[in-house]
């Protein structure tokens, strides 16, 4: 069986252009706002540094572990953590729990909300030009830092003449 | 302690903002009028004649600044308005690289200039509620100006005075608790008023030329800062979403100007001498002084004796006004010729640039076309990429293009549509053109004032009033044809249904439906 796919980031080729972030609110709250996106793009404008941050689906989630009315669980399909919003009470114990702080807070329903995937067609990485996001195989997430690696390594062997 | 003391803070009446089914939504655009001598705010929607007309960014941006704005002032003068646009798509998908637009009478050609800044500060000042700032008057002390959902504050800054723009973006970022504040600022040349002065964001973008910052420098204002996170509504937010990912699939790689281009261009009007020079290192220097790049170093580098060992106190110099520099810090419009060799085919370059936007106007002598057919082709050829480009700034991105173009042109039934999925406005396409043309011809009317009053008083630049000056001899565009680019000014004129009689007639204001500027501009 094929592993689910996982969200990468790439931070050398973000720009910080927040694109994700619109796209994501625009989807799944139908306005354009950064605060109501789930992903969200920390950024350093003076030395041009980006990382996008998102929802990890961790394998021993702690916002899981945390909540009190076991609302959140995982979905082996997409090996993606969710919310169960009929189990939901709007605690925020998961909020606080997060160490990405990749949960975020709905105050007008006052319920969580958190990258759900897109049900496995995340539109970020649709929409990421510059292809800082990908949506990919976990065991092909190195190859391709093996393969610069290598290039470099490959590049300073002399071949015998 | 905190590090400000906040002296006045209005709360702004009349709120863009409504509850709706429990969501805060910026469902209807805004002007905020800030009057610096009166520190009062005043914030307005932007009536619905405003959008048919200018449909937004820079269109509306050249009209306010016409409205409340003095043709007939100095541009280093209280009754000069500064107008700070966001294009009527910025923060939207259909707006992948928005750009602020600053339109104001500029300091260093005394027309009305539109500056480009790009980055996100445009798309945060719509989620923070406006879309445009209209800044009047002259604070008697140094002040920023605080955009935070749907306020404004206008918080004492005497603290920042002298500081770089990366220094003062540091510091606001501390003294607001928030890394992520979109900041524009000036430095100390804008403190200074040097003519070529920039608006220079967080990011270090920064506005190039038309001396920006010497205007916002004259008003006192320190910075800009906005933090927004209210819901901007988009009327069909799938079909947006289906009309991005379209582009994207369909997009072509973009070519990229070639890096060390700035520098040849710079060596071939300053005989070489800036070939040497470390010109990123000089650009970043000139950045965080607040002055533009190129201006700055290709001024000091004339000015100077060995480039290389005096150009960086020289820029420092220019900056702060010290000493001879003063001079220098006029620009090279207003700069005595003997002063600097070549200022005066600097200026030449600035005054017959084919276009009056910042970004195309003065870099002409550091990138001059690239053939000399773009002269002899229609002048209506011309007039299509000047309205294209002015509609473009209106929607607030000119990346827009890659979804609006077809054949070559820029297709207005698309771009009605593009409006139409965001906003929920119907516009019609030829509706569209005449927006554009308004803008276009606004630019004009204001521009043929602000000449006018310069020629009375004597100020109009020397390149202009200089017998024969247009055919002094450049080494960047010797390949102009000056009887060619007479005629081409006259078939424009012509196409335009301008003339010498009746260009400022009250029947061309009626015609462009801005009847109410014509006390103004008359």
């Amino acid at each position: 069986m094929m592993p689910a796919k996982v969200l990468t980031v790439d931070p050398k080729k973000c720009t910080g252009c927040r694109t994700c972030e619109v796209a994501c609110s625009v989807k799944h709250a139908q306005v354009s706002n950064p605060a109501r996106a789930r992903i969200r793009v920390v950024n350093w404008e003076v030395t041009e540094q980006f990382l996008p941050v998102s929802c990890q689906h961790c394998e021993d989630a702690p916002c899981q572990e945390a909540c009190p009315r076991e609302a959140i669980s995982r979905e082996p399909e997409l090996e993606r953590v969710v919310i169960d919003y009929s189990k939901c009470v709007g605690c925020r114990t998961c909020f606080y729990a997060c160490p990405f702080g990749a949960m975020r807070f709905d105050p007008d329903r006052g319920r969580p909300f958190k990258c759900n995937l897109c049900d496995g067609r995340p539109l970020c990485v649709e929409l990421c030009e510059d292809k800082a996001l990908a949506y990919t195989n976990p065991t092909a997430v190195p190859y391709p830092r093996a393969r610069e690696m290598a290039r470099v390594y490959k590049s300073s062997i002399k071949r015998k003449p | 302690m905190a590090l400000y003391q906040k002296f006045s803070i209005m709360n702004v009446s009349g709120l863009p903002i409504h509850v709706f089914k429990g969501v805060k939504m910026t469902v209807r655009r805004s002007i905020a009028a800030i009057d610096l001598d009166t520190r009062t705010i005043a914030v307005t929607p932007i009536q619905a004649g405003w959008r048919r007309k200018f449909v937004g960014g820079r269109g509306l941006g050249t009209y306010l600044a016409c409205r409340y704005g003095a043709a007939g002032s100095d541009a280093l003068d209280a009754d000069n308005a500064v107008v700070v646009s966001a294009g009527l798509l910025a923060g939207t998908l259909s707006s992948p690289e928005p750009v602020t637009y600053i339109t104001t009478k500029s300091p260093l050609t005394g027309f009305l200039e539109t500056a480009l800044l790009p980055g996100l500060f445009a798309a945060e000042m719509r989620w923070a509620g406006f879309d445009h700032l209209v800044i009047t008057g002259r604070s008697r002390r140094w002040v920023s100006l605080c955009l935070h959902n749907g306020d404004i504050e206008i918080l004492n800054s005497g603290h920042l005075k002298g500081e770089g723009v990366v220094a003062t973006s540091e510091k606001l970022r501390q003294a607001h608790g928030d890394e992520d504040l979109k900041t524009i600022a000036i430095g100390p040349a804008g403190e200074n008023r040097v003519r070529f002065a920039t608006l220079v964001d967080g990011a270090g973008n920064s506005t190039g030329r038309t001396g920006m910052g010497a205007v916002l420098g004259f008003k006192r204002v320190k910075a800009l800062t906005c933090r927004g996170n209210l819901d901007l509504e988009i009327q069909f937010p799938e079909e947006t979403i289906r009309l991005r990912q379209t582009t994207i699939a369909t997009a072509r790689p973009v070519e990229v100007a070639r890096p060390g281009e700035v520098t040849t261009r710079a060596g071939v009007m300053a005989g070489d001498s800036l070939a040497k020079l470390n010109v990123e290192r000089l650009g970043r220097m000139a950045n965080n002084l607040g002055m533009d790049g190129e201006a700055a170093i290709l001024m000091a580098a004339l000015a100077a004796k060995d480039p290389s060992d005096e150009i960086e106190p020289l820029m420092e110099r220019i900056a702060l006004r010290k000493g001879a520099a003063g001079k220098l810090a006029e620009g090279p419009l207003k700069s005595e010729s003997g002063t600097v060799p070549a200022l005066s085919q600097i200026c030449l370059c600035q005054e017959t640039a084919p276009e009056s936007d910042s970004n195309n106007r003065a870099p002409t002598f550091t990138a001059p076309p690239r053939s000399s057919r773009q002269y002899r082709g229609n002048p209506g050829t011309v007039a299509h990429r000047e309205l294209s480009r002015r509609l473009l700034d209106s929607l607030g991105d000119r990346t827009c293009a890659g979804i609006c173009l077809k054949t070559g042109r820029l297709d207005l039934v698309n771009v009605a549509e593009l409006m139409r999925l965001n906003t929920g406005e119907a516009v019609l396409p030829r509706s569209l053109q005449t927006a554009a043309y308004r803008c276009y011809a606004l630019e004009r009317l204001f521009n043929l004032k602000a000449a006018r009053a310069a020629r009375q008083a004597g100020t109009l630049g020397m390149c202009l009033e200089a017998p024969g000056g247009l055919e002094m001899s450049i080494s960047a565009w010797e390949s102009i044809d000056l009887a060619t680019f007479r005629k081409m000014v006259a078939q424009h004129y012509r196409r335009n249904g301008w003339d010498r009689k009746n260009l400022v007639k009250k029947k061309v204001f009626e015609q462009l439906e801005v009847a109410e500027l014509w006390n103004i501009l008359k």
